[in-house]
C-alpha cells in the first residue's frame, strides 16, 4: 500500500515537474514595429494600450495593438499576466469601446502571423510565444 | 424618411473614408465579426437588430428592423479622428396584417465628428455626439445593452444628441475620474424628422463624470443644463448612473431628474425616474435579467411603472438573442406590455 502510494506521489511530482518545465516554455514577448522608439514597457503600459486609454506613443504617432484569437492559449495568458482579465469580460469592453469609437485591437491568428504585422506595421505592439524568433521587431517586455 | 443633408454627408464621409483608406494599408486590411473591417487608417462597421414586438390586447404584433447602423472611424494622425455613424430606424418588415407598406422608417445621423488627441488623457471632439448622460445613452447599440425595452429615464428627459463641443479627459492609469464637459451653441444638427422627436433641446451644456472601478463597472454623475426649443423654458438636469458586477450578478441602473424653470401646460415643473436592472448569468452565453422603472414626466400627473423579466444568449461576443416580457402596472403605459424578441448583431 505505501509502495503504491510513494509510486503515485513520485508519478504526480514527475507530471509537475513536466508541467512547470512546459508552462516555463510558454513564456512570451511583448514586440513592437522597429520604428517605436520606447525601450521597454511595464505591464501596466501595455495594460494601458490594450484597454484603449493610451492611444499614441511618446512621438505622437498612432499605437496599434495586436492580438491573438480568442482560443488561443497564448491569449489567456496575456489576459491573465498583463490584462488580469477573462476573455468574456475583455469582448465586452472592446465592444463598448468600440461603439464610443476607439478600435479594439486588430487579431492575428499564428505567432508567424503576428510577426509578419508587427514587422510591417508602424506603431504595431503584439506578442509572440519565446519559443518563436523575434526577426526584425524590437522586444519591450518580457512575460515569464 | 430621409434628409437630403443626411444622404449627402453619408455618401461623401464614406467616399472620402474610402479614398483615405486607399493608401498604403497601415492595419492589414481584415474582418473581424465584431470589430468591423480594416481598410486603411478606418475601420468600417455597424450593428443590425431586429425584433419581434408582440404586444399584449389588440395592439398590432409587428417584425421591425429595429436599427440597421453603420459607424466609420477613421485614426489618421494626432488632429484627423473621424467618426461617422449612420442608421435606418423603425422599418416594419411585416404586421399582424401582412407586409407592411409602413412609411415611419427613417435615416438617421447619429454621429457625425472629429477627435484631436491633445495629450494622452485629452480629447477634443467638435461635431455631433451622443451625449453623454448616464451610461445607456452612450452604448445603445442593441447588441451592448441588457434589454430590449429601453429605460424610460436613459432617453426621455433630454436630447440623446449634442451638436457642439466636447472636451474628455482619461487617465491613462484610472487613477483618476473620466470627465466629459460638452457645449451645444444653438440646435441638433442635421435633426432627426420632427415626428420623432419628443421635443427639442437647444443651447445645451453639461458635465459627464464617471468612476470606472472595473473594466465595464463604473458609478457616473451628469449635470446638464438646456434650453427647450418654442418654449423659452430652461431644463437643469442631474443624473447618478452605475454598474457593478459580482461573479455571476450584475445590478445597474440609472436615475435622472429634471426641473423645468417656467410652465408652458405643464402638468409639472419637474421630472424624475430611473430603472434598476439585476442580471444573472446562468452560463457564459445564457444570463437571465429583470428591471424595475418608474417615471415620472413633466407632462403628465400619473407616472409610468413597468417591470420586465427575460433572457438573453449570447452565442459570441457581437451576437445576441433577447426575449423578455414587460409589465405596466399603476399610471401611465409608455411602452406597451407584451412579450418582445429580438436578434441583433455587431459587425
Amino acid at each position: 500500500m505505501i509502495v503504491k502510494g510513494s509510486i503515485l506521489a513520485v508519478l504526480g511530482l514527475g507530471f509537475c515537474a513536466l508541467f512547470s518545465e512546459s508552462a516555463d516554455a510558454e513564456g512570451m514577448l511583448i514586440i513592437v514595429n522597429p520604428s517605436v522608439e520606447a525601450a521597454a514597457l511595464s505591464p501596466r503600459e501595455i495594460s494601458a494600450i490594450y484597454l484603449l486609454k493610451t492611444m499614441a506613443w511618446a512621438d505622437g504617432s498612432r499605437i496599434i495593438p495586436v492580438n491573438r484569437e480568442a482560443t488561443s492559449p497564448l491569449r489567456e495568458e496575456f489576459n491573465g499576466a498583463i490584462l488580469h482579465q477573462t476573455n468574456e469580460a475583455l469582448a465586452a469592453y472592446w465592444n463598448e469601446m468600440h461603439f464610443k469609437g476607439r478600435l479594439p485591437p486588430v487579431i492575428q491568428e499564428s505567432d508567424r502571423a503576428m510577426l509578419a504585422f508587427i514587422r510591417k506595421v508602424p506603431g504595431a505592439i503584439g506578442y509572440i510565444s519565446e519559443s518563436t524568433e523575434p526577426m526584425d521587431v524590437k522586444i519591450v517586455g518580457r512575460v515569464p | 424618411m430621409t434628409t437630403p443633408w443626411t444622404k449627402l454627408l453619408t455618401l461623401a464621409f464614406l467616399s472620402a473614408a474610402l479614398c483615405l483608406s486607399g493608401k498604403e494599408a497601415q492595419a492589414e486590411d481584415s474582418y473581424q465579426l465584431g470589430h468591423g473591417y480594416n481598410l486603411g487608417d478606418f475601420n468600417f462597421a455597424g450593428y443590425a437588430n431586429v425584433v419581434a414586438d408582440l404586444p399584449s390586447g389588440a395592439e398590432r404584433r409587428a417584425l421591425v428592423l429595429d436599427d440597421l447602423s453603420l459607424f466609420v472611424s477613421g485614426r489618421v494622425n494626432r488632429f484627423v479622428n473621424p467618426f461617422f455613424e449612420t442608421e435606418l430606424t423603425s422599418a416594419t418588415i411585416l404586421h399582424s396584417s401582412g407586409i407592411s407598406q409602413d412609411k415611419a422608417a427613417h435615416m438617421v445621423l447619429e454621429r457625425i465628428y472629429d477627435d484631436v488627441i491633445v495629450s494622452d488623457s485629452l480629447t477634443f471632439r467638435a461635431g455631433k455626439m451622443l451625449t453623454p448622460v448616464g451610461e445607456w445613452n452612450q452604448i445603445h447599440a442593441a447588441p451592448l445593452v441588457p434589454t430590449n425595452t429601453r429605460p424610460l429615464a436613459t432617453e426621455r428627459g433630454f436630447s440623446e444628441y449634442t451638436s457642439g463641443i466636447s472636451l474628455l479627459y482619461a487617465d491613462a492609469d484610472s487613477n483618476l475620474p473620466e470627465i466629459q464637459a460638452y457645449w451645444q451653441p444653438g440646435r441638433e444638427m442635421l435633426s432627426r424628422p420632427r415626428s420623432t422627436l419628443l421635443r427639442e433641446y437647444r443651447e445645451i451644456e453639461g458635465l459627464h463624470v464617471s468612476w470606472p472601478f472595473e473594466l465595464t463597472d463604473k458609478v457616473g454623475i451628469s449635470v446638464q443644463r438646456s434650453e427647450i426649443a418654442g418654449t423659452g423654458d430652461t431644463q437643469y438636469l442631474a443624473g447618478v448612473n452605475g454598474r457593478y458586477s459580482w461573479d455571476r450578478f450584475g445590478v445597474e441602473g440609472e436615475l435622472i431628474g429634471a426641473s423645468i424653470d417656467r410652465r408652458h401646460g405643464l402638468a409639472q415643473d419637474s421630472e424624475w425616474g430611473g430603472y434598476v436592472l439585476g442580471s444573472y448569468a446562468l452560463t457564459p452565453e445564457i444570463s437571465a435579467f429583470t428591471w424595475y422603472e418608474h417615471f415620472q414626466e413633466r407632462n403628465n400627473t400619473r407616472s409610468a411603472d413597468d417591470i420586465l423579466a427575460g433572457m438573453s444568449y449570447r452565442p459570441h461576443p457581437a451576437i445576441v438573442w433577447k426575449a423578455e416580457y414587460l409589465a405596466n402596472f399603476g399610471g401611465v403605459s409608455y411602452s406597451a406590455s407584451g412579450f418582445t424578441a429580438s436578434f441583433s448583431v455587431l459587425f
